[in-house]
């Protein structure tokens, strides 16, 4: 029997996508509705590994497809640092710009003060520490819903002679006295 | 014979005696992450309105909900950490968890079909919102939320107990029995 594919390829493709939702301002918001983007990653992902098998491989199990959204996950967390940097500097924080100024053009009477933190939280994302904090945020989300993602992703592709799903079987019932 | 259910010896010796040890920590972890949400409120009341726990659990969670107050759940007069929908999501995914063993068997359903169906109620609620034939509510925002959590659970318990099992091989009640069966026989 073929060994099983490689699992780099198919991760590192499901996290490029998860990296660039996550990270193009507008469309970084779809993640507002559970990591959908995030998770969108980790299955994808699963799809181009699944692509990748032959009659002739094993069939691929659970455990294949969270490391594959694990992996996923990894690259979309540095993918999408880097990429926000990189939006950050050029375009600097447009999302953050957009609701400030509806937030102005609103008829609601918000204190000057909020306008000045607000404005001061756009500074410090581009400081060393929040920069940090922002990848270790994006790192643990990345793989926990790439993890959900993958799994997702089993649910759908799974090989069809497989056995179906089968929880834990139900715990003992006492009979009435 | 009801009160026998939630009575702990019978909790102890059919529910967690008998379940497998990755459904267990499945369990914990879904509880942990539908209870992460209220503390921030909490904690804020109890606590004090501006202590660093609470604020950095706000900032955790807007990573993943646009957290916007008119949408939210309030305790003690402060928004949950996530929205009333993802509130609904996590309430569900816990339920849907716990009850996986005794109903998730009875279903049998294709994965795309009954990710379609655990789907439907929260699409038609948004696109009703959208199109403005009905306006969304909290309360049909939690529902469809809970509809959603409770199959994604059903779905995804027995996979996440598969892919645990390699991680943890050792079955809770069988490891409980063995410790049992050495005491008797010294």
């Amino acid at each position: 029997m073929n060994p099983k594919p490689d699992k780099k390829i198919p991760a590192l493709y499901g996290g490029i996508i998860m990296g660039l939702i996550s990270a193009i301002p507008f469309v970084n918001i779809i993640n507002c509705l559970c990591c959908t983007g995030i998770l969108l990653g980790g299955f994808l992902a699963v799809m181009f590994y699944k692509n990748n098998f032959t009659p002739g491989t094993p069939p691929f199990t659970a455990g294949d497809c969270l490391a594959v959204g694990a992996l996923a996950g990894i690259v979309g967390a540095v993918v999408d640092t880097v990429l926000s940097l990189m939006f950050l500097a050029i375009f600097g924080d447009v999302t953050q710009q957009y609701i400030l100024d509806l937030i102005r053009n609103m008829d609601i009477q918000v204190p000057e003060e909020f306008y000045e933190l607000f404005e001061e939280a756009m500074r410090q994302e581009m400081a060393g520490f929040a920069i940090i904090m922002n990848f270790f945020f994006a790192l643990i989300l990345d793989v926990l819903f790439g993890l959900l993602g993958g799994l997702i992703g089993y649910s759908v592709f799974k090989p069809k002679g497989q056995q179906p799903l089968q929880p834990s079987p139900p715990p003992f019932m006492p009979q009435a006295s | 014979m009801l009160l026998r259910f939630f009575s702990p010896t019978f909790l102890i010796d059919t529910v967690v005696m008998k379940a497998s040890f990755p459904y267990i920590v499945l369990v914990c972890l879904a509880f942990i992450w539908c209870i992460a949400p209220v503390l921030p409120p909490m904690l804020a009341w109890h606590v004090s309105p501006a202590n660093p726990l609470s604020s950095q659990l706000y900032t955790w969670f807007s990573h993943i909900c646009h957290q916007v107050d008119s949408r939210s759940l309030h305790l003690f007069g402060m928004k949950l950490s996530v929205c009333a929908r993802c509130s609904g999501i996590y309430v569900g995914f816990f339920l849907g968890v716990v009850l996986s063993p005794f109903l998730s068997r009875r279903v049998s359903l294709s994965a795309i079909k009954w990710w379609a169906l655990a789907l439907l109620p929260m699409l038609i609620d948004i696109a009703l919102d959208v199109l403005g034939i009905h306006s969304s509510t909290i309360v049909t925002r939690v529902a469809t939320g809970v509809v959603f959590g409770v199959n994604a659970a059903f779905i995804l318990t027995p996979l996440i107990e598969e892919s645990l099992e390699k991680f943890i091989p050792m079955n809770w009640g069988q490891r409980k029995q063995g410790v049992f069966y050495e005491s008797q026989t010294r």
